[in-house]
């Protein structure tokens, strides 16, 4: 379990350090969103091009089609000057924006992720159905082979926001991460037994799980919903 | 070079995203309410992650926030408010701020002067400019006005972007092609100048002779600095072109993003340039030691601007938001799906089922549960608790029958009404049950009916014929208009018109009834047609009076189930309540459905006939003793309500065989043979006291 004094810190410091890791442009970065001086949460969005989903974002683009905008406005109404400067293109785009949002769960004391998404077209946004957004993670993959570590996804409200949004339910994230903490606590303690070291170290040990653990976190929950860490920030933290 | 060689720049696409709107409806509702004065945005844009990507602006739920910097300026007649949250740019990210210009109906977004809010727009990027205010912050050169229309109670917005970028008074021409920045500079320069340096928004580029890195130069940072600078480099000889640069959301390979726009005319307006070179800087990585970026360098003839410079803006701009066809026309979104409080119910609570699929048991049929339309015959505690339990399982489609009206000692009992519900006037049961289902989750198709099922031996008096067979025909109708039928009525005369007429449709039929301390929950398996001999798939099933007849002879045997329905113990209603909607659950997972064969107890360590577990065929439970017992028993052959006997004569008289029925019951042991059995222990009293009818 993690407080909430350490929630605020190791999301600091991995804002901080991931943040510095991510370079190229297709790698997200989180943001900070403060909410009063001890709460706040990490956030972040992804864009894609939605290629080959025309099955399930079919019925937007119905939407889309039937166009009942026309009769508030008359197009013609502003006329704008013609202007070589401005790149003509016809390629519509068609582009997903995902947003994560990790929120600390004071019931549960764990991190919480909330994954929320929309469809731009050029002339309207559309939420992602949750059929939508469920085909776009690779989670849905996941629990087809029926893993029983998968989490629960549930709509709820968004805890700051107020906005409908999808959540990893945070259930079963507290034995998980007991889990993977043990693991690691076991995979030093042969080590150390190899190396006939001291408990001194032990002790060690016990305090980095701690220090790592939202990171720890993530890295398991990351590639069920797309979130892809940049490699430099497991080696930085490796090395520390 | 070729004669014509405009810069092109890529417009920015807007995505206002879903939280904005959010924010939007609950300033409007709470804070802005009818007044439509501009207010003060923030947005930001990225480097875009690949070509395909359009360069967006992003406008989010903390648009409406000030940055720092923004608050401070205004803090003259601001109060001291430490406890505000500051728009925070997110990393990699540049600030555009913007004004809003909300309109409270769709005729005065029709007829709000936005050509002129536009110009007004591009004439404070331009005042700015020239009075100096852009030299301390850059932002400035970038701005957007959105008009809305909020029309908060159908969830829809109305909106148009512009994003105002000042014409110079010719198009901007490239003296040279288009160089990637890896074409420009050597890696090692580009290392050190660009990755270990934080990017301004705005910059340029100081030393970088030979192999040595560019000393970044922020343009906020000293505006002293910047005219020495480009005193010496105005672009009017080769060897003084100056380097500029500037955070590109643009990841096209020739064409920059919209923020240079302004910032060309700024480098004209306040320093004069003739030529530049433009890095549009568009992120550095290392990939193995590699560099990898898709920054691009320009290399810019810049016109002049002719007479003399006035605050004044009186030239041309452009960048509204357009349409798939160029057109300028305001985007709609439609967050019904997420605010409208109706879906958002109905998606909710068919995720949570879908969650059981997902997490237990992948073969969940849950289409079949929510198509399923259920009639529930009696609305009292069984029929609550049947119909909460049913919605529970994501069944929307549940009429109910009942005749009888609240009274003061059913609300405790039968969980969907209320005190309300029975002052100042007495509601229907039916009704007031239909309502409250709503009441609990509007998206259910919750309908009443308010009749008293006709009963063997209640003799129909001439004038009440019609009604009586109305009355039996609504009945008729209802049961073939729905899948299953929930028999659940306080007395064992009203369950025979019920068990005659889903024989007679092939209706699934659940029953179930209390005693004081015990229940029997039966399903009436479906029958294959009477034309129709024995058939190959399934089983049939006896049902309420086929048992009855037949009963097994236990303890319960002076205490007939209906005859102590009144009194029974509280919580057994909802046990045998949800063991009804279960069974049907159970059932219709079945392959054969409603012929499913009855399966007992024993059957559960064999390999199971549904992904549920097994299909009894009736359950009875003793609350004395806390069991409950799967049972089975096959049809009787000489019924009162199921025979073959008694469904033929029905076929063959319709209405007349039960109008009979209702004026004499002994017809009835006479049509299904029981007469002409000997044994003498089989004896039926349809002659019940009518006491319980008002309860229950």
């Amino acid at each position: 379990m993690l407080t909430l004094k350490d929630f605020n810190e190791q999301s600091n410091v991995l804002l901080t350090r991931w943040n510095q890791c991510v370079n190229s442009s297709n790698e997200i970065g989180w943001s900070w969103i403060k909410i009063n001086n001890d709460t706040g949460y990490l956030t972040t969005k992804r864009f894609f091009n939605n290629i080959d989903n025309n099955n399930n974002i079919s019925n937007v683009d119905n939407i889309d089609n039937n166009n009942n905008n026309s009769n508030i406005f008359n197009k013609e109404e502003i006329i704008e000057e013609s202007d070589e400067s401005v790149l003509k293109s016809n390629q519509t785009s068609k582009t997903i924006v995902i947003e994560y949002d990790i929120i600390y769960n004071k019931s549960y004391r764990v991190p919480v992720l909330y994954l929320n998404g929309c469809y731009l077209k050029q002339s309207t946004t559309e939420p992602l159905s949750w059929d939508e957004l469920w085909s776009l993670l690779p989670l849905s993959c996941f629990d087809k082979q029926q893993l029983s570590s998968t989490p629960y996804i549930t709509q709820v409200e968004h805890p700051i926001l107020g906005v409908p949004t999808y959540q990893l339910h945070p259930c079963e994230t507290n034995n998980l991460m007991e889990q993977i903490l043990l693991l690691k606590n076991k995979i030093k303690k042969t080590n150390n037994n190899d190396n006939d070291n001291s408990t001194n170290r032990d002790n060690n040990d016990n305090n980095n799980n701690i220090k790592n653990y939202l990171l720890s976190w993530l890295t398991i929950i990351s590639p069920m919903v797309n979130i892809k860490i940049p490699l430099h920030l497991i080696k930085e933290y490796s090395n520390n | 070079m070729s004669t014509n060689n405009i810069l092109q720049y890529k417009e920015f696409s807007s995505f206002v995203n879903i939280s904005f709107w959010h924010e939007l409806s609950s300033k409007k509702l709470d804070v802005l309410k009818l007044n439509d004065e501009p207010i003060p945005l923030n947005s930001h844009y990225t480097f875009s992650p690949s070509q395909q990507l359009d360069p967006f602006l992003c406008l989010e739920f903390n648009g409406f926030q000030q940055t720092l910097k923004q608050s401070q300026q205004h803090k003259s007649h601001a109060s001291n408010n430490n406890n505000e949250n500051y728009y925070n740019v997110p990393n990699r990210s540049y600030l555009v701020p913007g004004t809003l210009l909300n309109y409270n109906t769709a005729e005065d977004f029709k007829q709000s002067p936005k050509t002129k809010l536009f110009e007004d727009a591009s004439k404070k990027i331009w005042s700015d400019i020239v009075l100096g205010f852009v030299d301390k912050d850059m932002t400035l050169l970038n701005r957007f006005i959105l008009i809305t229309y909020a029309d908060i109670k159908n969830h829809q917005f109305y909106y148009l972007f512009g994003i105002p970028a000042l014409l110079p008074p010719q198009p901007i021409q490239q003296f040279e092609e288009t160089k990637s920045l890896l074409q420009f500079y050597n890696k090692d320069q580009i290392k050190s100048t660009f990755m270990n340096n934080p990017v301004p928004q705005y910059f340029y580029l100081v030393g970088g002779s030979e192999n040595e890195p560019f000393e970044i130069k922020n343009f906020e940072d000293s505006l002293t600095a910047n005219e020495e600078y480009f005193k010496a480099h105005d672009g009017s000889r080769e060897d003084n072109i100056p380097t500029v640069g500037f955070c590109d959301p643009c990841s096209l390979p020739s064409n920059p993003g919209w923020p240079l726009r302004n910032f060309l005319i700024y480098l004209i307006v306040k320093y004069q340039i003739k030529r530049v070179r433009v890095v549009c800087f568009r992120g550095v990585s290392l990939s193995s030691s590699e560099i990898e970026t898709n920054s691009i360098v320009l290399s810019l003839t810049l016109p002049e601007i002719d007479g003399n410079i006035t605050p004044e803006w009186s030239g041309k701009s452009v960048g509204w938001e357009k349409d798939n066809n160029g057109k300028i026309a305001p985007r709609f979104i439609s967050l019904a799906s997420t605010m409208d409080p109706l879906k958002l119910a109905s998606q909710s609570v068919d995720l949570n089922l879908k969650l059981m699929r997902w997490r237990v048991m992948p073969s969940l049929n849950l289409e079949a549960i929510k198509d399923t339309k259920c009639l529930l015959l009696g609305s009292g505690t069984l029929g609550c608790n049947v119909a909460r339990c049913l919605m529970s399982w994501g069944v929307r489609n549940i009429t109910f029958v009942d005749s009888s009206k609240v009274s003061y000692s059913n609300p405790v009992r039968q969980s969907l009404f209320t005190f309300d519900d029975c002052t100042p006037k007495n509601k229907e049961k039916s009704v007031a049950a239909a309502e409250a289902l709503k009441k609990i989750f509007p998206a259910v198709n919750a309908k009443a009916e308010v009749f008293s099922i006709p009963m063997p031996g209640h003799s129909v008096p001439k004038h009440e014929h019609d009604n009586v067979k109305a009355t039996f025909e609504k009945l008729e109708q209802l049961i073939k208009e729905h899948d299953v039928v929930y028999l659940l009525t306080d007395s064992r005369e009203s369950r025979w018109l019920p068990t005659l007429l889903c024989r007679a449709n092939n209706k699934l039929l659940i029953n179930a009834a209390l005693g004081f301390d015990s229940y029997l929950v039966i399903r009436h398996g479906i029958r294959n047609a009477l034309s129709q001999k024995e058939s190959d798939d399934g089983c049939d099933l006896g049902c309420y009076f086929c048992n009855d007849v037949i009963a097994p002879t236990d303890t319960l045997k002076d205490r007939t189930l209906d005859q102590m329905c009144t009194v029974t113990r509280p919580g057994l209603s909802m046990i045998a309540s949800s063991i009804a909607v279960e069974l049907l659950i159970s059932t219709l997972h079945h392959p054969l459905g409603g012929r499913a064969p009855a399966e007992t107890d024993t059957d559960v360590y064999k390999q199971a006939s549904t992904p549920l577990g097994i299909v009894p065929h009736q359950l009875r439970g003793f609350l004395s003793h806390y069991q409950t017992l799967p049972l089975f028993s096959n049809p009787y052959k000489n019924c009162t309500a199921c025979s073959d006997f008694i469904v033929n004569e029905f076929n063959q008289n319709g209405f007349n065989f039960i109008l009979n029925v209702m004026n004499d019951s002994s017809i009835l042991t006479k049509v299904a043979g029981i007469d002409e059995l000997k044994n003498s222990e089989v004896t039926i009293d349809w002659d019940l006291d009518d006491i319980l009818s008002d309860d229950e």
